[in-house]
């Protein structure tokens, strides 16, 4: 409860393996491996989390209460009951919101700055 | 088929022993599951049966590992922070960019001790020409010189 009422703001700008990993869950539930493989994925197998990182920003976004262990399982009958799910808190929607956000703020200035532009006009150059 | 497999049990047991170096209190929460991930990893890199791929996983594996593993050691206890941010970034980048230009700092330790040995061999071979090429009968000039001033030589002084 007490974590809930802090600022979100007070945890930025995150990791980018951190981010990673909230975006992932922002779909639902997903267990270690299945976070893994959502995040080779949705970058195109730039960004591979090894499972030292994985499970070590796990356990720390667990401890900041932006994340939380599920006890709910997609498919019992298909899942080996060993593996453990993980969601998204109202604190970590938050997180991840503000994060965007800020990302966001940054890739507007840039476009502001019409670099965005200017790379596509040098690659073109090319 | 049993070569694939026998390949995955002896990655999954190098990587359990892996596991064993992380804190004690890290490895009974994750342990179990990361060896897990490690093994669905290695599975999905075989069932396309590329063994490259493995050996692509191994070193990205051990990367991961050399990184994490410190830092682990380094915070037991502690939550994310900035100063935690910092750190696991700067010895991740330390580690990249060791690995990346690894070749290159190899290239440079070899021409270094190329270059050393060279200087080596020329002083080497410089020592042994100077010794063969320097007056060959070295005691001459000085026993001459004795002979002049003494008018003995300095063999006979010392019953030689």
């Amino acid at each position: 409860m007490k974590k809930a009422k802090r600022d979100p703001e007070s945890l930025l700008p995150l990791p980018i393996s951190v981010f990673h990993i909230l975006l992932a869950l922002a779909d639902g539930e997903l267990h270690g491996y299945g976070i893994m493989k959502e995040v080779a994925v949705r970058t195109e197998g730039k960004v591979r989390l090894g499972p030292g990182t994985l499970y070590g920003s796990i356990k720390r976004l667990v401890a900041d209460g932006l994340i939380e262990k599920s006890d709910e399982r997609p498919d019992p009958a298909l899942d080996d009951e060993r593996r453990r799910y993980y969601r998204l808190t109202d604190f970590g929607q938050r997180v991840t919101i503000a994060e965007t956000k800020r990302l966001a703020h940054l890739v507007g200035m840039a476009r502001a700055r019409k670099l965005l532009t200017g790379l596509k006009l040098s690659e073109n150059n090319r | 088929m049993e070569i694939l497999e026998r390949l995955l049990s002896a990655s999954e047991r190098v990587y359990r022993w892996l596991v064993g170096v992380y804190p004690k209190e890290f490895r009974s929460e994750n342990g179990q599951e990361m060896v897990q991930a490690f093994r669905d990893r290695c599975r999905e890199e075989l069932s396309r049966g590329r063994i490259s791929g493995v050996i692509g996983l191994w070193g990205h594996t051990v990367l991961d590992f050399a990184v994490t593993v410190s830092i682990e050691h380094m915070k037991k206890g502690k939550s994310m922070n900035t100063v935690d941010k910092d750190l696991r970034w700067d010895v991740r980048y330390g580690f990249e960019m060791l690995f990346k230009h690894g070749l290159i700092l190899l290239k440079y330790s070899a021409w270094a001790s190329g270059l050393l040995l060279s200087l080596l061999l020329v002083a080497l071979l410089v020592g042994l020409l100077a010794s063969t090429l320097a007056v060959r009968h070295k005691e001459k000039p000085l026993n001459e010189a004795w002979k002049r001033t003494s008018g003995t030589l300095p063999m006979r002084l010392f019953n030689l």
